[in-house]
């Protein structure tokens, strides 16, 4: 599944602006789905897929911002590429600030959007990844027993075996106990790694 | 010079055209905001040295440096520096680039006294705040 080709997804409103970026897409060898609208493109969206997403910035019915939005409450980690037309200035503004990656100001060069769904490709590849490495670090943290999550806090804040026995009246034998057991739940032999899986993942975890 | 009749920070303006310039006067004016007009980029960043602004309101286009290393450099000063920018309607990329690098909003011209007003209240508010 991880494997998966990535895929462009091109969302367009204008028949030949569809036709000819596909067609600049297969001449490259990549990998492209194309949508007239995007009600169309949600219907077969599938989070698992990675790829990118060229958006025209106007559209009838939902504009290309409202499906950012959408998508964003969705949790969609697809980058967006807009394309804008001249005079978009404040849509492209929004389009940024609500995490576009990029944008792309008609009429473009084909070299130009290439370059730019190269880069879209390559950001989704690593947030994929590390969103896998977050899973795997919260698969790991949900395993571990109640005290030794306590003893994890207390490690993580960079307290000494000695001090984490007092504060939570363990004795410093018991601590280090759980903290090796905490170590190889965690799948790590270094502190600092230990402590990096934690702050990787502090936002969606409290310990 | 120490007798300031405000305790508002003031708000510095570099490089604008009249009527963005005007606006932006009237606006501060009626929030009792004193402004401070600059020439060039250099101007402003070393007015920077002696003075943290509540904000400043750039034109996109400057004569001695492009928006994107002003914003750089603005921000190796104080990186929490409201910086809003104001160009013409046809600049996606510049405006673009000036929100990736970390400006507060850009607003084409003419820019439009309400929002400018409701701006300067959310940072005067968050101002008083700290």
């Amino acid at each position: 599944m991880q494997e998966q080709e990535p895929t462009v997804f091109i969302i367009d409103d204008d028949e030949a602006v569809r036709d000819s970026l596909k067609l600049l897409m297969q001449s490259v060898g990549q990998r492209v789905e194309v949508f007239a609208s995007p009600a169309e493109f949600l219907a077969s969206y599938d989070e698992n897929r990675p790829g990118c997403i060229i958006l025209d910035i106007r559209m009838p019915g939902m504009s290309g911002l409202e499906l950012q939005s959408k998508l964003n409450e969705m949790h969609c980690i697809l980058p967006i590429i807009f394309i804008t037309g001249h005079g978009d200035v404040q849509m492209a503004v929004q389009a940024i600030k609500d995490g576009a990656m990029n944008f792309i100001q008609k009429p473009f060069r084909d070299q130009e959007l290439l370059d730019l769904i190269n880069d879209g490709l390559k950001l989704d590849s690593e947030q994929r990844k590390e969103l896998l490495e977050h899973k795997e670090i919260l698969k790991r943290l949900a395993t571990l027993t109640e005290r030794e999550r306590e003893v994890l806090k207390h490690v993580v804040e960079g307290k000494a075996n000695k001090v984490i026995a007092a504060d939570i009246n363990l004795s410093q034998r018991t601590v280090e106990i759980h903290r090796s057991r905490v170590m190889e739940k965690m799948g790590t032999k270094s502190l600092a790694h230990l402590v990096r899986q934690v702050m990787q993942v502090k936002d969606q975890v409290e310990l | 010079m120490n007798v300031t009749m405000s305790y508002n920070r003031s708000v510095f303006i570099l490089n604008n055209d009249r009527h963005t310039l005007n606006t932006i006067s009237e606006v501060c004016q009626r929030l009792n905001i004193e402004t401070k007009t600059l020439g060039s980029g250099a101007q402003l960043l070393a007015e920077l040295d002696h003075e943290a602004p509540l904000c400043i309101f750039s034109t996109s286009k400057l004569a001695d440096m492009d928006s994107t290393a002003l914003l750089q450099h603005i921000q190796q000063l104080n990186d929490e520096l409201p910086v809003l920018m104001v160009g013409q309607s046809g600049e996606v990329h510049c405006a673009v680039n000036a929100i990736k690098q970390g400006a507060l909003d850009f607003f084409t011209q003419p820019i439009n006294s309400r929002r400018i007003q409701v701006i300067l209240q959310t940072l005067l508010a968050k101002d008083h705040e700290q």
